[in-house]
């Protein structure tokens, strides 16, 4: 049994009411940072955690808050990142929706740490449920003076402010983000500058994942070093894992760092094992933008060490043999998924949410989805199989934004590992023309939409 | 300040991309380029074709397009 450290109090009947949550120790942490701690505190405590970004990058939540230009006199911004809209990830949608107050109590700690006075919600276009959800929430949280002005008498001002999105995965890039924000077309800036320097309406800005915000409570509560301890090495703490696909127990999950990926597949507690008893036979363990891996290589790695659920231990081996633990869109497929059909889906997607900005990406994204469909449908040739491997080539790092990255992978990895069926669905045009051969993965209800 | 370019060194201005201190250089070094007017707010970076690698460079006071 892990420890459960975020979702601790999911499942207490009425804990999105702010009184509910108030009487299980909820803003008590905010309490006590306000009264007893400075901002630098706060960051020091964060930083020693060892808290990683939880959004995909995984990059280290103290070190980007550093980052942060503390010298002008501008105002300063934290966006939130609440866009969740890679394909297989639904981890902040249930943290949203079951505890929207950790996460403003987290948000209010992270704003009060980085001097923030003013704060965005960046809420995907397809939560219309969320947005009331968090509305309600922030609604309860001004009135019981949590937010506003001068909150709870300790000289400290902050607004926060609600702003959905309009459907666009792309907007989940944080500078992005920030374009939309600013109400111009969310397309990617290029960096540097950094947001940290030059972010919303050019002033310094820190943009944060929902988890990552939520988990910043029980790091003050516990205290950094004592969340460091959690987990494994580098990946500390918990992390939350959402799990779908031919699974028996699809679901979000919270695991401490370092569960073996064997255990979260077959163990009882997690995903119980694959539906009607049938065999694995890949996992796409961070949303769909990760290179997908076979069985054998997610379970052991090549080097035959045991596989964990850590950022390291997940990409060793590089591109060749590893993936990434990404957002934690844990899919599953099981021997009757067909991987061509998979990644023509995946590339459909892509080929779709391009924002258009730059040309691999662009150019790259609408070749690659007809010539998966060709070779799907049965009228492939040979050469196309080499012409997928050097366009995702080509897009992979010539991009302004990682989105032309995750394009691309998804592509090189299935083909890398899964050749086999790419020359089956061009050696037997008849067989994958007339039967279904391939049962379809089973998408979560927040992606059904893209299908 | 100064860069250096395919070891040419050349002193400009703070600000100044790749792609204008490599014309200012001039000849084989420079990359081609297709979607930069430098009359065009915002234009420049989108089409990729002026990709270079940088070994050494300080981000914050040298704005380069590509990485």
């Amino acid at each position: 049994m892990g420890r459960i450290i975020l979702t601790e109090k999911i499942g207490i009947p009425g804990i999105d009411e702010i009184s509910v949550y108030r009487d299980n120790g909820g803003y008590s942490v905010l309490q006590k940072v306000l009264k007893d701690m400075m901002p630098a505190d706060i960051v020091r405590e964060v930083t020693k955690s060892g808290l990683r970004g939880r959004g995909g990058a995984g990059f280290p939540t103290g070190l980007k808050w550093s980052f942060l230009d503390r010298k002008t006199d501008k105002p300063r911004y934290l966006v939130c990142n609440a866009d969740e809209s890679e394909p297989g990830t639904f981890k902040d949608r249930y943290l949203m929706e079951k505890l929207p107050h950790l996460l403003i109590e987290g948000l209010i700690i992270s704003c009060y740490a980085l001097g923030v006075k003013t704060c965005y919600i960046y809420v995907r276009g397809e939560f219309k449920s969320i947005l009331g959800i968090l509305k309600k929430a922030l609604e309860e949280a001004y009135h019981q003076r949590f937010l506003g002005t001068n909150i709870l008498e300790s000289g400290y001002s902050l607004d926060v402010f609600l702003h959905p999105g309009g459907g666009a995965y792309i907007c989940g890039e944080e500078t992005a983000m920030l374009e939309s924000l600013e109400g111009k077309r969310g397309n990617p800036r290029i960096k540097p500058p950094f947001p940290a320097y030059k972010g919303l309406y050019d002033c310094p800005t820190v943009v944060n994942n929902v988890e990552t915000l939520a988990t910043v409570v029980p790091i003050i509560e516990m205290g950094g070093e004592n969340y460091a301890r959690i987990g494994k090495g580098k990946s500390t703490g918990t992390k939350l894992i959402s799990a779908c696909g031919n699974i028996n127990k699809p679901g979000v999950y919270e695991i401490e760092m370092g569960l073996p990926v064997e255990d979260f597949i077959y163990s009882e507690e997690y995903c119980g094992g694959i539906k009607n008893g049938k065999r694995l036979k890949a996992v796409v363990p961070g949303g769909s933008s990760v290179p997908v891996l076979p069985a054998e290589l997610i379970l052991r790695t090549l080097k035959g060490k045991q596989r964990l659920m850590t950022y390291e231990s997940l990409s060793e081996g590089g591109f060749d043999s590893g993936t990434m633990l990404g957002s934690g869109g844990f899919i599953v497929y099981d021997e009757d998924a067909c991987m061509v059909r998979n990644t023509w889906n995946f590339t459909r997607f892509y080929r779709h949410e391009s924002c258009g900005q730059c040309s691999p990406c662009r150019e790259g994204t609408a070749w690659m989805e007809p010539v998966l469909r060709r070779i799907e449908h049965g009228e492939g040739k040979y050469s196309d199989i080499d012409l997928l491997v050097s366009i995702a080539d080509k897009i992979e790092g010539n991009t302004i934004c990682p989105f032309g990255d995750a394009a691309a992978w998804p592509v090189s990895s299935a083909i890398r590992h899964f050749r086999h069926e790419f020359e089956f669905h061009i050696e037997h045009p008849e067989i994958v023309k007339n039967t279904d051969h391939g049962s379809l993965i089973e998408y979560p209800e927040s992606s059904i939409q893209y299908r | 300040m100064k860069v250096t370019i395919d070891n040419i060194a050349i002193e400009v201005d703070e600000g100044t991309t790749i792609l204008e201190a490599a014309r200012k250089i001039g000849g084989k070094i420079v990359p081609p380029a297709m979607c930069w007017y430098s009359k065009l707010k915002g234009s420049g970076g989108k089409c990729r074709t002026c990709l270079v690698r940088v070994a050494q460079s300080s981000a914050f006071e040298f704005f380069t397009w590509d990485g």
